[in-house]
């Protein structure tokens, strides 16, 4: 056969000319007739230097890269480069967004999440608040209960804005800049409350194994309690949102004492024992901090929400 | 010669292919009626061809009913399909095992639009304000976001999770529907 040995079927380097293509597609007869594949070698000569088989001195180097070996070789480096560019990218960002710590708080599932919420609204006859633990970290919530996630804060936070504009726009009063004013108060005041709860362990120096991460989560569970709330008082305006106000805070006060003390004050029997005069002189700081952090939710559900409610309408 | 070339051309146009634009828009239908079935099992090969043509299409019908109905919302349409888009998007990167991609996300939840595209259809004909306007309403988030958490879960491996992909897609859906009632 006259024609070359190798017409690649995908040639990255050869150009897009018009005519590369066979002529046409006669479809006389019923039957494909193609042009004999002698045609494209022209094709070839055009678009790249000939190649003087003798001279062997130097590789032309498009030449070179046309065979399919290379180019195969050329594109399997360069997705190779590429997926460790990702790589790189990724490591980088994970030193200011641990994406791989904020993992472990979405792992959960539909019987973990209809649990809490119950848990957030009637936690009172939950009698075992422990945390499991294995060898690097806590169990995920999947399969623990009693360990924080942050779905439920997260989704309660964007249905407590949507709830909000449904809410305003009910009283006429919706403008979609509420929207955003909403949002970014409730975010300001959630990130205040952190910080503020953040400063005070540091200053009475008292080591927990709560993370940053943590004070988010159990921060953000006040959204629930305020939704209920809000929704209430859209059957029962005043009177029923101050009921669920008040239902919603002594749950969640209780709930967060219940939890929050299994990881601030100290277990009898401490499995560390060097230092245990440490641990008893901050009992009462830890107290205080327990009781500050479950303290202030009532105040902050109140804060976020009690511009939201409409005034009783007066029968006319 | 002459009469070879008149045979050729006769053929020709007796048999006519359909032409590449009827096939694209036969085949992106067809597609959407397979996936907005939410009762069928799928399998997670139905996603491998992250297709944006089908969405797009979506969201202009969206926008042109809109426009029948008198209300001119494409920036919302925009805003809102792009922030509620990287929104889920972070949410199943963070939710699931696998990895997933933006224009995953981005097909599904725009081949999920059909139904609130057949509601706002509706709303240039009936006004949507009342009772059944609102259980029609109901049932449009409810479709919605159950064939787009159907397919999540399908094609992420997620399980157990489904009710939890659910729900924030019907915050998206629902204030889809926000826009096109009020």
């Amino acid at each position: 056969m006259s024609a070359p040995a190798y017409p690649p079927p995908y040639n990255p380097y050869a150009s897009a000319v018009p005519g590369n293509m066979p002529p046409n597609m006669n479809m006389y007869d019923g039957r494909y007739v193609l042009p004999p594949p002698y045609t494209a070698s022209p094709d070839y000569s055009r678009i790249h230097p000939s190649f003087p088989p003798a001279d062997q001195g130097f590789s032309i180097p498009s030449q070179f890269l046309n065979e399919p070996l290379v180019a195969n070789v050329a594109m399997q480096y360069g997705q190779a480069l590429v997926g460790s560019g990702k790589q790189l990218v990724g490591q980088e960002l994970e030193k200011y967004v641990p994406f791989s710590r904020i993992k472990y708080y979405f792992a959960v599932d539909t019987r973990y999440v209809t649990k809490k919420l119950g848990l957030l609204f009637f936690p009172f006859t939950h009698s075992d608040w422990s945390l499991r633990y294995e060898q690097d970290g806590p169990v995920q919530p999947r399969y623990e209960i009693n360990a924080p996630d942050l779905y439920i804060p997260t989704m309660a936070y964007v249905t407590y804005v949507l709830v909000a504009g449904l809410v305003l726009g009910m009283q006429d009063r919706f403008t979609p800049e509420v929207l955003s004013i909403q949002a970014s108060t409730a975010l300001a005041w959630t990130v205040f409350e952190i910080i503020v709860e953040l400063i005070t362990m540091y200053i009475t120096n008292i080591q927990t194994n709560l993370k940053t991460l943590d004070l988010i989560a159990y921060g953000g569970y006040k959204y629930v309690g305020i939704i209920f709330a809000v929704l209430l008082s859209i059957l029962f305006h005043k009177t029923g949102y101050f009921i669920g106000l008040i239902y919603c805070s002594m749950s969640l006060i209780f709930f967060l004492v219940r939890t929050l003390k299994v990881q601030i004050l100290p277990i009898g029997t401490s499995p560390s024992h060097h230092d245990p005069y440490m641990h008893n002189s901050g009992n009462k700081r830890r107290m205080y901090l327990l009781l500050f952090v479950a303290g202030i939710q009532p105040f902050l559900m109140w804060w976020l929400s009690f511009h939201l409610i409409s005034p009783p309408v007066p029968k006319s | 010669m002459l009469g070879h070339l008149e045979l050729a051309d006769v053929e020709r146009k007796r048999y006519r292919l359909p032409s590449c634009k009827h096939i694209a828009c036969l085949i992106v239908f067809l597609q959407t009626l397979a996936v907005l079935n939410p009762f069928r099992t799928t399998d997670a090969s139905i996603l491998q061809d992250t297709d944006l043509a089908g969405p797009l299409v979506f969201c202009l019908a969206l926008g042109a009913f809109l426009l029948l109905s008198g209300k001119v919302h494409f920036g919302y349409i925009y805003g809102i399909g792009v922030m509620g888009c990287l929104g889920i998007y972070a949410l199943l990167s963070l939710m699931a095992v696998s990895a997933v991609t933006l224009g995953t996300v981005v097909s599904v939840l725009g081949y999920c639009l059909l139904p609130m595209v057949i509601l706002s259809g509706i709303n240039v004909v009936l006004s949507l304000q009342g009772l059944t306007g609102f259980v029609l309403t109901g049932l449009a988030i409810a479709w919605c976001s159950l064939s787009a958490s159907k397919l999540f879960v399908t094609a992420l491996f997620m399980d157990h999770q489904q009710p939890l992909v659910a729900y924030p897609c019907a915050l998206l859906y629902g204030v889809f529907a926000l826009i096109t009632i009020f």
